[in-house]
């Protein structure tokens, strides 16, 4: 009977029949903002942003190939472009994105239609675009208070702060940041970083937002080096694309009709603040399936391992490293015995920290919820993670790796690298697979709480966990997964310590 | 009517980045008129019919917007495409008139969640609907559909089987079929050789609906990882002496009421249903 059950649900959905033998349709739940966001990406792409390079895809592909090795993929199912897809992706997550690539490229286009989109008006952008100049002080970007009432005041607390309006506004875009000098780098850190920003003792919050920072280069072209902290908060980046001349005609169009793309936004796309707080928390409750994401944690996690970072285990990573003004290329050497063709390890001179990680998830999230699914594909992830690790991962340039033929490109191109990185890790998985399922057994165990576990089934477990770490350590290579595996399974043997440890010095107490 | 369609059409094109303006003259000048004609001749009242045509203009305009109405030149064929160009306007005069209503709006439902569906399912009701010689009691005929694709068959499978034989490269041109695998009593799924799941990415598969012409069903996003077994049943063994075709089977598999069997060097599925 659930067959037939199938079959009722078949037939009942928007469209019901009244009494007056009228058909009535009514909106899609989430399905109408789904259709939204997908016009608004599909209006971009046609009206706004020429942009034909579709390099998100999804579905099996077919390549066509040329004698020299040349490959163009064309996918099975849909693709889209990163150039217009990130910045949308931005500002449904109210996360930071920042546009790279060479002048007229429509980086700040891109922010200013991103911004219109959320319902500020074309003279609210404009007026409340940051543009990054030599000259730029905390003031003039923060605000100050009025003269007059310094003058006035006999305490800091009767100083009034005029707070420039830009710092509240759903969209806030900075223009060319790295041309900002670095102390007032600084204070847009604070905003940026922490939500508020804080003057003479007074405080101004920025609210939930989405941030879209430009700049021509990022390897230097700036004015000033930019600060690492400021480059960490930022979550993702798009990299702007050259213009395809096929389209010339599509420019000359604009220039006679003398109107801008921004001029011609239809207003059913624009979403009102409750729209883009509905799809915040529609994209929050996208599911992550669970294996899916140990898929996506075993890429993540092996970033950070370098068995020649120390000789105590738990600092055999590559912070270790860094802390001591010391290099990945300067220790990942035939001293290592791993496959330097094989091991993740050896392609990075860092790992990704755990804002990285939520990054990764959130715009995961959304980008399955723009797709109109309810949970998310690995082939989200795949096509995601690139983007989000573009300027957090630094390559290990001189990694034997790089050395094989066809890698040395790879250099030059961080998407392709950290893809390419991402399939050799899901090819490693499922080999690597039995073992961490063993570890899982016991961590599901431990789980379950130590509320009522006497000492010997503590020792037991005790015993149980060693037996792994020694199966591990003793006859299986120490590998990035691997090292992950040994790490967790030495919190959980210190875990069951310290409790045997407690329930010998305090039997019967209450853990 | 007119102001009524010009309405529909501008608060479409405003409402939708994909509209198609050539679809929506297609459905205009052919299917709606043809609706409005058969209407006419089954002497539905002008009341009644001009509602009838407003709701079948809205939904296809709706229908247009969102991508489920192909054009005929696009060679695809779905159910929604399938209603709204041709069951509609050829079946829906003949459905009593307290009902017409209600069943341009399951249509619309069974045209709309299908899109959601797996493929092959939308083939299955594609071929079922197609063949319709009443959209009165839709919902019972759909059952029937349910069952015979979903529940036994009644006739079990007995050695004088009669085969039936299905080119799997018409859907993929690279497809060598391997290990099989019955998702219904009718339904095989039939899975690559060599284009297994790795890295995350689905197998290449392919969906036969084994009535008594097997149906391709095309891709079916299979994540499961049948072992290719190949233990031919009697009435495979009965095939393999009287069919010079068959034979070196490389995996085989059987229910109570069909069989099925893919060979060493072919890109053909042998079936056997009833005889």
């Amino acid at each position: 009977m659930a067959n037939q059950d199938w079959v009722s649900r078949l037939l009942t959905g928007r469209a019901s029949a009244d009494k007056g033998l009228n058909v009535h349709l009514s909106e899609r739940d989430g399905g109408g903002l789904h259709d939204k966001m997908r016009q608004a990406y599909w209006w971009i792409t046609n009206n706004a942003v020429i942009c034909p390079y579709y390099d998100i895809e999804f579905g099996g592909r077919a390549a066509l190939k040329n004698a020299a090795g040349d490959e163009v993929h064309l996918p099975e199912d849909m693709s889209y472009s990163s150039f217009v897809l990130i910045p949308l992706l931005t500002l449904f997550t109210c996360r930071r994105a920042m546009l790279v690539g060479g002048p007229g490229r429509g980086k700040t286009t891109s922010a200013i239609l991103m911004a219109l989109l959320s319902g500020m008006s074309r003279d609210e952008v404009h007026r409340g675009i940051q543009r990054g100049h030599p000259q730029l002080s905390i003031a003039d970007l923060l605000g100050a208070p009025l003269p007059s009432d310094m003058l006035k005041a006999e305490d800091m607390a009767q100083v009034k702060v005029s707070w420039r309006k830009w710092i509240g506004q759903r969209v806030k875009i900075i223009d060319e940041y790295n041309r900002i000098p670095t102390k007032t780098q600084s204070a847009l850190l604070s905003l940026m970083a922490e939500g508020y920003a804080e003057m003479m003792d007074q405080y101004v919050y920025a609210g939930r937002s989405s941030w879209f920072l430009t700049a021509n280069d990022d390897q230097g072209g700036g004015t000033f080096q930019v600060i690492e902290a400021l480059k960490d908060r930022i979550d993702v980046v798009v990299r702007a694309v050259p213009f395809n001349s096929h389209f010339i005609d599509t420019l000359l169009q604009r220039i006679e009709a003398d109107r801008s793309p921004e001029e011609m936004l239809p207003r059913e796309i624009v979403f009102t603040p409750g729209e883009l707080e509905k799809i915040h928390a529609s994209i929050l409750a996208v599911e992550v399936p669970p294996d899916v994401l140990e898929r996506v944690a075993f890429f993540l996690g092996q970033l950070d391992f370098c068995r020649m970072a120390s000789p105590r285990f738990e600092f055999k990573h590559k912070d270790t490293l860094k802390l001591a003004g010391q290099t990945v290329s300067a220790v990942c050497n035939e001293q290592c015995p791993l496959d330097k063709k094989v091991h993740l390890c050896t392609q990075t001179e860092n790992g990704v920290s755990v804002r990285a990680y939520q990054t990764i998830l959130h715009f995961a999230k959304a980008l399955a919820f723009f797709r109109g699914h309810a949970t998310v594909e690995l082939e989200d992830f795949r096509q995601i993670a690139p983007w989000v690790l573009h300027e957090k991962l630094v390559p290990n340039a001189r990694s034997p790796f790089f050395e094989v033929k066809g890698h040395r490109p790879l250099l030059q191109d961080r998407v392709a690298w950290i893809r390419q990185m991402f399939d050799m890790a899901g090819t490693q998985y499922d080999a690597h697979l039995p073992l961490r399922r063993k570890v899982d057994a016991l961590r599901k165990e431990l789980d379950k709480g130590l509320a009522g576990v006497d000492l010997r089934t503590t020792e037991r477990r005790l015993a149980a966990v060693t037996a792994l770490m020694n199966d591990l350590l003793s006859r299986h290579e120490l590998s990035g997964p691997l090292y992950e595996d040994l790490i967790h399974l030495k919190s959980m043997y210190s875990r069951y310590r310290n409790y045997a440890t407690w329930l010998k010095e305090s039997p019967g107490g209450t853990p | 009517m007119s102001d009524f369609v010009r309405e529909l059409e501008e608060n479409a094109r405003a409402r939708f980045v994909r509209w198609h303006p050539a679809l929506w003259s297609e459905l205009l000048q052919g299917p709606a008129q043809a609706l409005g004609q058969s209407l006419d001749a089954a002497g539905v009242s002008e009341d009644e019919a001009g509602q009838l045509m407003r709701s079948y203009l809205q939904l296809g305009a709706e229908g247009i917007g969102l991508g489920y109405l192909y054009p005929a030149t696009s060679g695809r064929l779905n159910v929604f495409t399938l209603a709204w160009s041709t069951l509609v306007p050829r079946l829906l005069a003949a459905v009593p008139s307290a009902r017409r209503a209600d069943t341009l709006a399951q249509l619309w439902n069974l045209g709309e969640n299908l899109e959601a569906a797996p493929p092959w399912v939308q083939r299955v009701f594609c071929r079922v609907c197609r063949d319709l010689p009443s959209l009165d009691d839709i919902e019972a005929r759909l059952r029937r559909v349910a069952a015979s694709v979903l529940e036994a068959p009644s006739t079990p499978l007995h050695a004088s089987a009669q085969a039936q034989w299905v080119d799997l490269s018409r859907e993929d041109t690279r497809f060598l079929p391997g290990a099989v695998h019955f998702l219904a009593p009718t339904v095989v799924c039939v899975h690559d050789r060599h284009r297994l799941a790795a890295a995350g990415r689905d197998a290449a598969t392919q969906g036969v609906w084994l009535t008594e012409t097997p149906l391709p069903l095309g891709a079916m996003g299979c994540k499961e990882a049948p072992p290719p077994t190949c233990e031919p049943t009697a009435a495979l063994v009965s095939l393999e002496q009287r069919d010079a075709r068959a034979g070196e089977w490389f995996t085989t598999g059987a229910n109570d009421w069909r069989a099925v069997a893919t060979m060493q060097t072919s890109q053909w599925l042998a079936v056997l249903v009833p005889a």
